[in-house]
């Protein structure tokens, strides 16, 4: 056989090193071995940004759960393979941001304003966790004091890489905002870390 | 509001910014607002490298070991199988096999070719192009007939025609055989070359 792809046992190929426009195409047209792939590509990331918006590990699962279920669910509709990340960040940052809202019973939801990620409502305390890793904890923690919008648009450009397109698709705001809320969790950021300056006035 | 993301000097963070990989311009130079904000900033671009990296090898901050195998089992709960194709040349079909199971027979022939990466593929029923009387009849010639059109990406270095002449030959093949249909066209549209 004249195959550059290593079959499984199950007949499958071997996705595992699939670029993700491909994995998606194959997704797209129902090859549930080829979501496995980016299920497994993107748990972590996610996992990681819903848990930075919402404090709760259980919660955080169901919300990158729902976000890959729905992702499944809505892909033959999808266009653009090169979509497909700044999908899963929408649905996994909307419904982190509902289930933060949820637990806060006193802060009111509405889920159809756009301005929702605006509130500059301070996310919770600095966690345990990042109190016990020094530098990396000041930065993890300065994020935590972010607002959630902030906090939600510079994570996602700075920890996962995502491109200001991306993440203006993902918080479904114009590339002009994302670049302004990121700018301003920059300026937030270094003055927060202001501590880690010797030589500060 | 005040910009606060404006530097005393006039310049914005964002201008900093945009030059952190490289050389400070000649203004940056001789700005202490903007020499300051731009030590700031890259020891806030390494720290956020570095949070990246330890956040994501901290066993803490990854989902339980059965996440994904549980969002697996619910995926392939709602697995897709496509229209239903008529094996026979019946208008009451009485044997029929799943979209899907042709696109997997796709796929796999595809996959076999040198350099070529199979993606989005439909596979449908091949309607008479010439019917008037009843324009979805559909034509069976020992075999009903299908049309497939199949998304892909080249590795780099795949000739083009040597790569389509081939996948075209073995879809059509291992369609025929494995299936019972016959492949009328195989459209194909190249989306990316790796």
């Amino acid at each position: 056989m004249t195959s550059d792809v290593q079959p499984r046992p199950g007949g499958a190929p071997a996705y595992d090193d699939w670029d993700d426009a491909s994995l998606v195409g194959r997704s797209t047209s129902g090859d549930d071995d080829a979501f496995a792939v980016l299920v497994q590509r993107y748990q972590g990331p996610l996992f990681r940004h819903a848990l930075r918006l919402t404090p709760d590990r259980r919660l955080a699962e169901d919300v990158v759960q729902e976000a890959f279920l729905t992702a499944w669910r809505r892909l033959p509709t999808l266009q653009d393979p090169a979509a497909f990340r700044s999908w899963l960040y929408q649905i996994t940052t909307r419904r982190s941001i509902d289930a933060f809202r949820a637990l806060k019973p006193e802060t009111p939801v509405d889920t159809t304003d756009p301005e929702v990620l605006d509130l500059t409502a301070p996310g919770p305390g600095p966690e345990a966790r990042a109190e016990q890793r020094a530098q990396l904890g000041d930065l993890a923690a300065a994020l935590q004091e972010l607002s959630l919008g902030q906090r939600a648009a510079w994570s996602m450009r700075e920890i996962d890489g995502l491109s200001y397109e991306e993440v203006a698709v993902a918080l479904g705001v114009p590339v002009s905002t994302v670049r302004g809320r990121i700018a301003r969790a920059r300026a937030e950021l270094v003055e927060r870390m202001a501590s880690w300056q010797t030589t500060r006035d | 509001m005040a910009d606060d993301t404006r530097l005393s000097c006039g310049r914005s963070i964002d201008d900093v910014w945009s030059h952190l990989d490289g050389a400070p311009d000649e203004h940056e130079r001789s700005c202490p607002y903007c020499l300051e904000a731009r030590a700031r900033l890259l020891r806030l671009s390494d720290a956020a490298v570095d949070l990246r990296t330890s956040e994501a090898a901290d066993p803490t901050l990854q989902p339980d070991p059965g996440f994904a195998a549980s969002v697996m089992g619910l995926v392939r709960a709602e697995v897709r199988r496509g229209q239903a194709i008529p094996l026979d040349d019946d208008d009451e079909p009485g044997l029929t096999i799943s979209e899907q199971a042709v696109v997997g027979l796709v796929w796999a022939a595809a996959d076999s070719v040198p350099g070529v990466r199979a993606r989005r593929c439909r596979v449908r029923v091949a309607l008479r192009d010439d019917a008037d009387d009843d324009a979805a009849e559909r034509v069976f010639a020992g075999g009903t007939l299908v049309d497939v059109g199949l998304s892909l990406a080249l590795q780099p270095g795949t000739s083009l025609v040597e790569a389509t002449t081939l996948l075209r030959e073995r879809v059509t093949d291992r369609v025929g055989e494995q299936s019972g249909l016959r492949v009328r066209r195989v459209d194909l549209a190249v989306e990316e070359v790796l």
